[in-house]
């Protein structure tokens, strides 16, 4: 990740924070690929094992997302990409989105239909060393373990969430906290079928689908925003960022007579300033493009400016 | 460190319940049939020879082995397997075995036990089942054990 490759260049410390960002990642990649191993392996028939199964397979999703986004967004602009890729960063962010609330409503079909059917689930032994003993028992274990890595992941990447600004990460951190709450409910649930109470474990599901439903479409409506080219959001509410509230007023103040136009590419934010009469551009390129059949998709013309220009700022746009 | 609490009482939650006797059953198959009569369900009619259609020499011995052990009566009922599928789910049936194969296409049905014995399915070996009532934990576990003595 050496400064030349990086654009823009990040400064040292965000530098280190994504270095270290990568590496939780990387052992949360580790991790799950062993919990879903584990959990194959005692899942049997237990539909709710098998949910539980499903999450952790599509909780590989955000990781994955992370650190490609990570790589792609520091290529430098391309004749095909000229903008650079900073939007992988969107891009992935409402991947990780979709996957938590396919989850969230995975888990309340799972639980409804389970509670309506009156589904009883069957878990019988296994034999280990020698011993026969009740499934339950392993899935227990499984599911124990399936808690404990998501839970001290999760807790590291909320600081270098948003350090970084990171959504993907930050939504990331929000399916390991779901994932060891639907752990802790799928133990609640075997502990019921245990003592015989059969719609627990449904039941515990339930419950926690809620909750995963409710961050799931937060955090699309955050990614939606994003790819609309919204104003910056904040990291974890549908809200415009301090931030950007703050950049708008400074710029309008410097550039009377301008359009601020605020959005987020990934991690970064741009900021746009035009003339308040933009239309007016357009007609003046309408005429100038004559006739051809395509000038009707030119809508705007933006025009960067930077300090020196801005001092000798010319009266008329220029294009 | 709510977290941390909550975390640490659901996985000491269990171990304090291994005491108890685990699994349960939700409908209590294995206490109706201790000291009583195990209804058995074979598919098929057999007027003639009443064990018919349960052939399988290791089904039988685990039947047996597993009948004693709750000082039990086996009764077999023969009946056509949508009605014998019916009556499990109603509880008139506890188990149905005979060749039960474990592909069976009855499987989100049933509560399927660890194989028990083989038998050929139109020229390929298939392992065979006994299905109980679905969610009768304790029931089954107990049979698969028995199972497991049953050389």
């Amino acid at each position: 990740m050496s400064a030349k490759t990086s654009y823009p260049p990040l400064p040292e410390d965000k530098r280190a924070a994504l270095r270290k960002a990568v590496r939780i990642e990387i052992w949360t990649l580790g991790f799950l690929a062993s919990i879903v191993a584990v959990m194959y392996f005692i899942m049997g028939s237990s539909q709710a094992m098998k949910t539980a199964w499903i999450e952790d397979l599509l909780s590989l999703l955000p990781p994955s997302l992370f650190l490609l986004s990570a790589w792609a967004e520091r290529k430098p602009p391309s004749e095909r990409f000229p903008f650079g890729f900073h939007r992988v960063g969107s891009l992935g962010f409402f991947a990780a989105a979709c996957a938590l609330l396919v989850m969230g409503v995975f888990l309340l079909y799972e639980s409804i239909t389970t509670l309506v059917r009156a589904e009883h689930p069957t878990i019988g032994t296994v034999e280990l060393f020698g011993e026969t003993i009740w499934l339950g028992w392993l899935m227990m274990a499984g599911l124990a373990y399936s808690v404990i890595p998501p839970v001290v992941l999760g807790r590291m990447k909320k600081q270098p969430a948003q350090n970084l600004s990171d959504k993907i990460l930050s939504t990331d951190a929000d399916m390991n906290a779901a994932d060891w709450q639907t752990g802790l409910a799928g133990i609640a649930g075997i502990v019921g079928i245990g003592l015989g109470f059969w719609w627990a474990d449904a039941a515990a599901a339930l419950i926690i689908s809620f909750s995963v439903l409710k961050d799931g479409i937060s955090n699309c409506k955050i990614a939606l925003a994003e790819l609309l080219d919204g104003a910056p959001r904040k990291l974890d509410a549908d809200e415009i960022h301090p931030v950007a509230e703050a950049l708008r007023e400074e710029l309008r103040l410097r550039y009377p007579g301008h359009d601020v136009r605020l959005r987020e590419t990934g991690r970064f934010i741009r900021a746009t300033v035009v003339p308040s009469l933009d239309h007016e551009i357009c007609d003046e390129l309408r005429a100038a493009l004559g006739g051809s059949d395509e000038a009707w998709r030119v809508t705007e013309v933006s025009h960067v400016l930077t300090d020196s220009l801005a001092e000798a700022r010319p009266k008329a746009p220029v294009i | 460190m709510r977290l941390w609490a909550c975390l640490g009482l659901s996985l000491l939650l269990p171990l304090a319940l291994a005491a108890c006797n685990f699994p349960q059953d939700p409908e209590e198959t294995l206490d109706k049939v201790r000291g009583g009569e195990l209804v058995v369900g074979v598919n098929g009619s057999s007027k003639a020879d009443p064990a018919a259609g349960l052939e399988n020499p290791r089904e039988r011995a685990i039947l047996t082995r597993f009948a004693e052990r709750l000082d039990a009566r086996i009764v077999l009922r023969h009946d056509e397997f949508h009605q014998l599928a019916a009556a499990l789910e109603e509880g008139e049936v506890d188990l149905i075995a005979g060749d039960l194969p474990e592909t069976t296409p009855f499987a989100t049905r049933l509560g399927l036990s660890r194989p028990m014995s083989e038998t050929r399915l139109r020229g390929e070996t298939v392992k065979t089942v006994f299905a109980v009532r679905k969610g009768e934990n304790r029931f089954l576990s107990l049979l698969e054990t028995v199972a497991g003595e049953v050389k």
